[in-house]
């Protein structure tokens, strides 16, 4: 295991941000960390870097605990959306420091993702847009090519077109150079080819941790006449529920049985896989509404 | 490259990093001296003496303040330590603050040599400094800087950790201490013993030994605060 979380938690005052985790990341793997804002996935990368400080819990990187651990945090790069450059700095001032703090460093590489991005050198990193930003974070962290790297919502302000050149840049460059990557992003559907395993937040507590491949069968969505569908999902765990008229929506955790899903199709009910992001949207927005098996009846027009 | 160093180089990166503003404005306080006893004229007894090398001393606090507050946060991003943050930078300042050391007594020869500019003028090189030791006044100069540079220190990483308000809680603190401290001296009646303690060392002493203590308890200090500091 490159990274093994037992235990861990946080509290910032009254407010518990990260609520006794437990997981472990492999080697060489793409994680994604999904979960909405305020679901504890910042202050969580901050603690595996030794950025903050943990309440409780045990932190293994490497073997080692990071906090204040060199061998370890050299061995890292997280890039985060409120990283802080000292005023007089511009681009090429924060890429000599990438080069010389990063032992893995790639100039050649970062070179050519400075071209791909179209950004400029001699820029005061205080002068740069919200998408300029982003895309230095995003430079810093391929081309530092470190063994854990972590990416905290990389892509604020970036376009779809940019976005894209990120994701493939990643993909290759993980395919040549083999790391573990966290991705921390709210833009499920366009990162889940990505992901070879899915950690899902929720108000600090982890509520899904499995692989993406096991994730396709995770929850149904079922979708026809309201009293069939009702009849079908009766025992079944409903996490939402949606009626538009006399038709209802209704996702559903687990794979549906062979026979349940030929009862479904003669019956005039579509079954079909529910994707990541409609899980994701199920499994966290559930817990505000209320327990698991009284899923919030929402009239839709 | 060894990490610390590799950190002090990227403090070193851009000129206006605050290290060069102490020598900008003892500059600026330096000609607007000359200018100013050229035109009264060598009227004065003994020679114009000014007090005006304060200025570096002063500005170096800040360039203690503006290290830890600008490239402290930064670097925590980017995998350094705030062991490490912390040694280099300590390595940067007293680095600066003996080469500053060495040029301002360079200075106080040009001052020697040139019969106080031409004006005879003191300005670098003060009477009260060890001026028959030239080691000896440039650890003068250069451990007084120390001091305001860890002072400044302190207070950057005060206001790192605990924000604005911490600092002014800091400083309504402070001057509640040393208000308390002098209240008790006048009412215990200890000002005499008090200034005569300090009368009675040389002045080597007072531009050394108190230097240094004041640096170390500041360096103490702002480890204290750094060592617990989030970005």
């Amino acid at each position: 295991m490159t990274i093994t979380v037992t235990g861990v938690s946080k509290a910032f005052g009254g407010v518990t941000a990260v609520d006794d985790v437990t997981f472990t990341l492999k080697e060489n793997r793409v994680y994604g960390l999904l979960g909405r804002n305020g679901a504890g996935k910042t202050t969580l990368m901050q603690l595996l870097t030794g950025q903050l400080f943990r309440t409780a819990g045990d932190i293994s990187v490497f073997g080692a605990d990071p906090v204040e651990n060199e061998a370890v945090l050299t061995r890292m790069c997280f890039i985060k959306e409120s990283q802080r450059y000292p005023d007089q700095f511009q681009v090429r001032h924060v890429l000599a420091s990438a080069a010389m703090l990063y032992p893995n460093w790639d100039a050649d590489f970062a070179a050519a993702l400075l071209a791909d991005f179209a950004l400029p050198t001699n820029r005061r990193v205080k002068k740069l847009s919200r998408g300029m930003l982003s895309a230095l974070g995003v430079i810093v962290g391929l081309a530092a090519r470190a063994p854990v790297t972590l990416f905290d919502e990389p892509y604020l302000g970036l376009d779809a077109v940019a976005r894209q050149l990120f994701y493939d840049r990643l993909l290759a460059d993980v395919a040549e150079h083999p790391r573990t990557v966290v991705l921390s992003t709210h833009l499920i559907d366009e990162v889940a080819d990505l992901l070879e395993h899915v950690i899902v937040m929720d108000r600090g507590r982890i509520v899904l941790d499995r692989e993406a491949d096991a994730l396709r069968g995770e929850a149904a969505l079922l979708t026809g006449p309201s009293g069939v569908v009702d009849e079908l999902t009766a025992d079944l765990d409903v996490l939402h529920l949606e009626r538009l008229g006399a038709i209802a929506r209704v996702t559903v955790r687990g794979v549906l049985d062979r026979d349940t899903r030929d009862d479904a199709a003669a019956r005039g009910v579509t079954v079909e896989p529910a994707t990541l992001q409609q899980l994701f949207v199920r499994l966290t927005t559930q817990s505000a509404a209320g327990p698991q098996r009284a899923p919030q009846k929402e009239a839709t027009r | 490259m060894n990490r610390a160093l590799q950190v002090v180089r990227i403090q070193t990166f851009t000129a206006q990093n605050g290290l060069t503003w102490p020598w900008v404005i003892l500059a600026t306080a330096f000609v607007i001296n000359v200018a100013l006893f050229s035109v009264i004229g060598d009227d004065i007894p003994g020679g114009p003496k000014t007090g005006a090398l304060a200025s570096i001393y002063l500005t170096a606090a800040a360039v203690g303040a503006v290290l830890v507050h600008q490239h402290l946060p930064f670097m925590l991003g980017f995998g350094v330590t705030r062991r490490t943050f912390f040694t280099a930078t300590t390595v940067l300042t007293a680095a600066w603050s003996l080469g500053s050391g060495v040029v301002l007594y360079l200075l106080a020869l040009i001052e020697r040599a040139t019969d106080g500019w031409g004006i005879r003028m003191s300005f670098f090189d003060l009477p009260f400094l060890a001026r028959d030791n030239p080691p000896l006044q440039i650890i003068e100069y250069a451990v007084t800087l120390l001091a305001l540079v860890f002072c400044g220190f302190t207070l950057g990483a005060i206001i790192l950790r605990f924000g604005a308000t911490g600092f002014w809680i800091f400083t309504v603190a402070a001057i509640v201490a040393l208000g308390a401290a002098a209240i008790l001296i006048t009412w215990q009646r200890w000002w005499g013993a008090l200034i005569g303690f300090f009368a009675d060392q040389p002045t080597a002493v007072l531009l050394t030994v108190w230097p240094v203590a004041i640096a170390a308890v500041a360096a103490a200090g702002s480890w204290l605060i750094i060592r617990r500091v989030t970005p």
